[in-house]
């Protein structure tokens, strides 16, 4: 008996000597190489990510509320061996003798935080070190640099907190839970949870937020909120990590979400090669199977012994491609290692299992139509002069097909209705790519008749589709990748402001605008208030109404307090959507951002009342704004009148750009102004525009993919049609062509292939992009001719070169063996 | 034992294939015929008299419209596509015109795979090649056995055709113009070949073939007529 072993080196061997085959692989490879390269890095900035968003967020999981929260969650959680936390977090005055300033006060426990540290200096610019909760001594408070400035106090003073002295005793330089804070202008404060009930400051009515917080492993965690999820009250919500996640984060995985999609183009891609080359691979298999038959070969032999080397081709494609792909990983680890900023885990296995998955999946969804009907040849055909390959149904490739893709979408965006997206924009691609390529080979045909070219025909239609859906991703990806990266440079210009300027004074305002103006830096500077908006139309209205049950970020945006303003002039960057921007010297009306109305259900015409430090400020909506949130300059949700603050307590704010040159700008303004804290964002600027950069570099990387996944897919529909071809050079050459004359004909026609290829890429990638550029960024449209010269050129180029080596050894083949 | 002896019979054979008009285009009539263990039978007939139909149907290779066939005792109708060809594991041949050897296998692997696709057998993988390269050593190849078909002559691949289809050692060959492609010169020798290797192992012949020379050969010779036996 053979063993099997021995009949799977011997059948490996003899099918690996197919064309067909190699190019089978070879169209897997680079299917898998773009998944798992992508799944690799990906998988591994994702656990990154999730590490610093724990970090921000100070535990695994987090409750809130607007009340005290049932201390029977902390009992079980630590019966569940987890680590807990709890905080309360408001905002009160501080005070020292006659100087006061709203403080955001955080009372924590002493295991606060869980995750992350919190760094504090005894003075200004000194020592950095960990301060744990329980190692502050009785009646010691910590807070933030900002608090002692305007306190005019130095580490170790003592400050008057509600009912109670508390001695100050560090200075807060870097805690978890600071980035959603960043501007949150209110120093924060940290005091010790016991030390809380004597301040006498939380009462029944204050508004306060009640958080705790619970560290774990993954399992505890999730068996834990599992049991707590029923649980919860009204008023209590689990926050999750992608709340504790700033935006430079959510732009990298937003990031990491185009380069999945630029893989699966390389797959989807590479799937029109395994269908052609299973074609043809059938094709040539058809007498093989019949002469099988006649040796005695039954149906499920045939099947199982295709089958079985079509996986076990997968196999090997799946395990060498998750070698490269984690080789180039590690290349594009490296190169965005420092913009990730830490040390990445090592890759995990995941990827290795979709990249497993991906080629399976490819080859029965791409291959198995078409060995169904490999399988049904009729042993008689052998018999008989030509045999032909029996008439496919359509309906089995097709749903095979439209299922795998489907899979394959699934598997790489993880979601299910993108993937439904996905899988039409791709069915209306072909469709259009079908109809535009048939109509411009009629055309050339009408043209080429004058011209003795090359005859257009059906077979030219397949070619010009599936090339052209290559080129045409591609061309598609540069010309998109181009406009994201004008769009954010445009959005980031160099003299993009980089450092903000806050808690200006109000008799600070002229003589700062002076040395500003005298530095060549001037911006617009803010009045900022600080209110809570109160009542919607004179009714109260809560962070605990039902109608924000569902909202946490309403929830949120009630019980902090908004930063207002007034401006004469509408900030730069804004866009009026509804009403109409305030008068010269209007006294009156409220100007909302667009987004947040929406979440606040409140509308044009609606009277809002702020509680401003007592004072109640009742205006109605008169206009609606976008903001352009990520210009770095203030930005506010609602704006009043130009004077509408004139009698409010208030500072000022302003964002201006520094040059790195003037290093002396700076330091002398602080002098000058001792209350004004500097926030520097340049750093945030300088990741950004990196973020950019590297990531464009990656999409580049992955773009790679797809061109050799076009390559392959190609020499597939070569390969397809080289059996028609060698018998048309036979009859040919019978008829005294000679080898010049069939070699131009040859060129000539997969010049014509490639530039109608590229020609209809280019055409349908310009408008395609354009539309992403204007639903996406806004963009006006523009024609691009250097584009479709390209695409034409490039596809012309391409297919030649390709076309003339795939069949050049048929030219020199005499014709009487090519009748045998 | 009569019934033993006789390898094929066929009783009022028909084949139809229906036209694009609706009527029904008649290939084989009323053919009946018996063939005999180690019986040598030439089919002759002018081109598309239903030569090579006729034959697909003794081989199983197709079924008749009407009428019945048994091939080695079984009742080819009662069977279907599978158990037919389980008939034809290891004990029916088969030489084409054409040759249909698998161009990605050499030609001792193309000897080999009748052997291998036989399980019952339980031949070990070295006595499969052992008798893979006896057989093309029979027939004057066994310098080339890791040959690819394409470095072969049409003459040795048609050898090689010979050596896989007796490798097995067949009770019946068929052979549909195994000289069809081949120069007259080249076209005898396989012929010499053929029937060497026919007496050797007693197979039973079914020769399709329109030279009258290679006929007399044969013990019997049949003659279609527009689909139907003229004696
Ligand atoms: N699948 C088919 N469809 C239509 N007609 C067929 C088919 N198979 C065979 N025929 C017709 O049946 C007739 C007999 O064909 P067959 O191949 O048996 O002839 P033949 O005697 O072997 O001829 P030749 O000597 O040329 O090989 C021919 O007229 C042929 O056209
Ligand atoms: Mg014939």
């Amino acid at each position: 008996m053979i063993s099997l072993i021995q009949q799977f080196l011997i059948q490996t061997k003899r099918f690996w000597r197919l064309a067909e085959t190699r190019l089978l692989f070879l169209a897997l490879l680079v299917a898998v190489v773009a998944v798992t390269s992508v799944g690799f890095f990906t998988d591994r900035a994702d656990r990154v990510m999730n590490a610093q968003a724990t970090q921000l967020l100070g535990g695994d999981m987090v409750i809130v509320s607007t009340r005290p929260i049932d201390e029977a969650y902390l009992k079980e959680a630590e019966q569940r061996g987890l680590r807990t936390a709890s905080t309360i977090t408001f905002s009160s005055m501080v005070s020292r003798g006659e100087k006061f300033q709203l403080a955001q006060v955080k009372a924590v426990s002493d295991k606060y935080p869980l995750h992350g540290e919190i760094e504090t200096m005894a003075k200004s610019g000194g020592v950095i070190n960990i301060t744990s909760i329980d190692t502050l001594a009785d009646n010691e408070i910590i807070a933030d640099n900002r608090l002692f400035v305007s306190l005019g106090t130095t580490a170790g003073d003592i400050v008057q907190l509600g009912q109670t002295e508390k001695t100050l005793a560090k200075i807060i330089q870097k805690m978890p839970d600071q980035a959603s804070n960043a501007f949150q202008f209110a120093p924060t404060l940290i005091m010790p949870i016991e030390q809380l009930p004597a301040t006498g400051l939380l009462t029944g009515a204050s508004r306060a937020s009640y958080s705790l917080l619970f560290a774990g492993n993954e399992q505890q965690v999730k068996s834990f909120g599992n049991w707590l999820k029923p649980k919860l009250k009204q008023n209590e919500r689990i926050r999750t990590l992608e709340d504790g996640m700033p935006a430079i984060q959510q732009a990298l995985q937003r990031g990491q979400r185009f380069l999945k999609m630029a893989a699966l183009l390389a797959v989807i891609l590479a799937g029109a090669g395994i269908a052609l080359s299973s074609y043809s691979l059938t094709r040539h298999e058809t007498s093989a199977v019949a002469v099988l038959k006649t040796m005695g070969a039954s149906r499920w032999q045939i099947t199982k012994h295709y089958l079985f080397q079509l996986l076990v081709v997968a196999l090997i494609a799946g395990i060498v491609g998750s070698l490269f792909g984690y080789f180039i990983q590690f290349f594009l680890a490296n190169y965005l290692q420092d913009f990730i900023g830490q040390e990445l885990p090592s890759p995990g296995w995941t990827p290795v299992w979709v990249g497993l998955l991906t080629s399976q999946v490819l080859v029965i969804g791409f291959s198995a139509p078409h060995l169904f009907q490999l399988v049904k040849t009729a042993p008689v055909q052998i018999l008989q002069r030509a045999s032909t390959v029996s008439k496919a149904p359509l309906l089995l490739p097709v749903f095979s097909l439209t299922l795998s893709i489907l899979g394959l979408m699934w598997l790489q965006t993880g979601d299910i209705k993108l993937s439904f997206y996905l899988l039409v924009a791709v069915i209306i691609a072909l469709a259009v790519f079908w109809v535009c390529a048939l109509l411009m080979l009629k055309l050339v045909r009408k043209i080429g008749e004058r011209w003795h070219l090359p005859k257009a025909n059906r077979r030219m239609a397949l070619m010009v589709v599936v090339f052209g859906v290559g080129l045409f991703s591609l061309l598609l990806l540069t010309t998109l990748r181009s406009d994201l990266i004008d769009r954010w440079q445009a959005s980031l210009p160099e003299g993009a402001p980089n450092h903000f300027l806050i808690n200006i004074q109000p008799d600070e305002v002229k003589p700062l605008k002076e040395l500003l103006a005298k530095d060549n830096t001037e911006a617009p500077i803010y009045p900022m208030v600080r209110g809570r908006l109160v009542e919607v139309n004179d009714k109260p209205i809560s962070p605990d109404d039902s109608k924000y049950a569902e909202n946490e970020r309403a929830q949120r945006l009630l019980i902090r307090e908004f930063n207002l303003s007034a401006s004469e002039d509408m900030p730069e960057g804004n866009i009026i959507t509804a009403g109409k921007w305030f008068e010269k010297d209007a006294q009156t009306g409220f100007s909302m951002e667009q987004g947040i109305a929406d979440n606040l259900g409140v509308k044009m015409g609606d009277k809002l009342t702020f509680d401003i430090a007592g004072q109640r400020l009742i205006e109605t909506i008169t206009s609606m704004r976008t903001v352009q949130w990520d210009s770095m300059k203030p930005n506010f949700f609602v704006l009043a009148a130009p004077n509408a603050f004139e009698n409010y307590p208030k500072t000022f704010i302003t964002s201006i750009h520094l040059d790195k040159t003037k290093t002396e700008v700076l330091p002398n303004l602080i002098k000058k102004f001792p209350s004004v804290t500097d926030i520097d964002i340049s750093a945030i600027l300088t990741q950004v525009r990196d973020l950019i950069n590297k990531a464009a570099f990656a999409v580049q990387a992955i773009f790679l993919f797809t061109l050799v996944a076009g390559v392959v897919v190609l020499f597939a529909a070569l390969q397809s049609q080289k059996a028609l071809r060698r018998k048309e050079l036979a009859i040919l050459k019978t008829l005294g062509a000679n080898r010049a004359y069939l070699r131009r004909n040859l060129i000539l026609e997969f010049a014509m292939i490639g530039g109608l290829a590229g020609f209809l890429a280019a055409v349908l990638a310009l408008i395609a992009g354009n539309a992403a550029a204007y639903q996406l960024f806004e963009l006006t449209p523009q024609i691009n001719l250097g584009l479709i010269f390209i695409g034409t050129a490039l596809g012309a180029t391409l297919v030649s070169i390709a076309g003339y080596l795939n069949v050049r050894g048929l030219l020199s083949v005499v014709p009487v063996s090519l009748f045998r | 034992m009569p019934n033993n002896s006789i390898v094929i019979e066929s009783q009022n054979l028909s084949k139809n294939l229906p036209v694009s008009t609706g009527e029904k285009l008649h290939i084989l009539n009323d053919v009946s015929l018996v063939v005999e263990q180690g019986e040598s039978v030439a089919i002759t007939g002018t081109s598309g008299s239903g030569k090579t139909t006729l034959l697909g149907l003794l081989a199983g290779l197709d079924v008749p419209s009407e009428g019945e066939v048994s091939l080695l005792n079984k009742e080819l109708t009662e069977l279907d596509e599978d158990q037919r060809a389980e008939l034809r594991l290891s004990k029916v041949g088969f030489v084409f015109q054409s040759f249909h050897l698998m161009d990605n296998l050499t030609a001792l692997e193309n000897v080999m795979l009748p052997l291998e696709l036989d399980r019952q057998s339980g031949l070990k993988l070295t006595e499969i090649r052992q008798r893979a390269s006896e057989a093309l050593n029979q027939v004057g190849l066994g310098e080339r056995l890791t040959h690819l078909p394409t470095q072969l002559s049409g003459g040795e691949q048609q050898r090689v055709a010979l050596a896989r289809a007796f490798v097995t050692k067949p009770l019946v060959l068929f052979a549909d113009e195994p000289t069809g492609n081949l120069d007259s010169q080249t076209g005898d020798e396989i012929i010499d070949l053929l029937f060497a290797m026919q007496k050797e192992s007693n197979t039973t012949l079914v020769l399709v073939t329109h030279d009258d020379d290679l006929a007399e050969k044969c013990q019997t010779h049949y003659k279609l007529v527009n689909g139907a036996l003229a004696l």
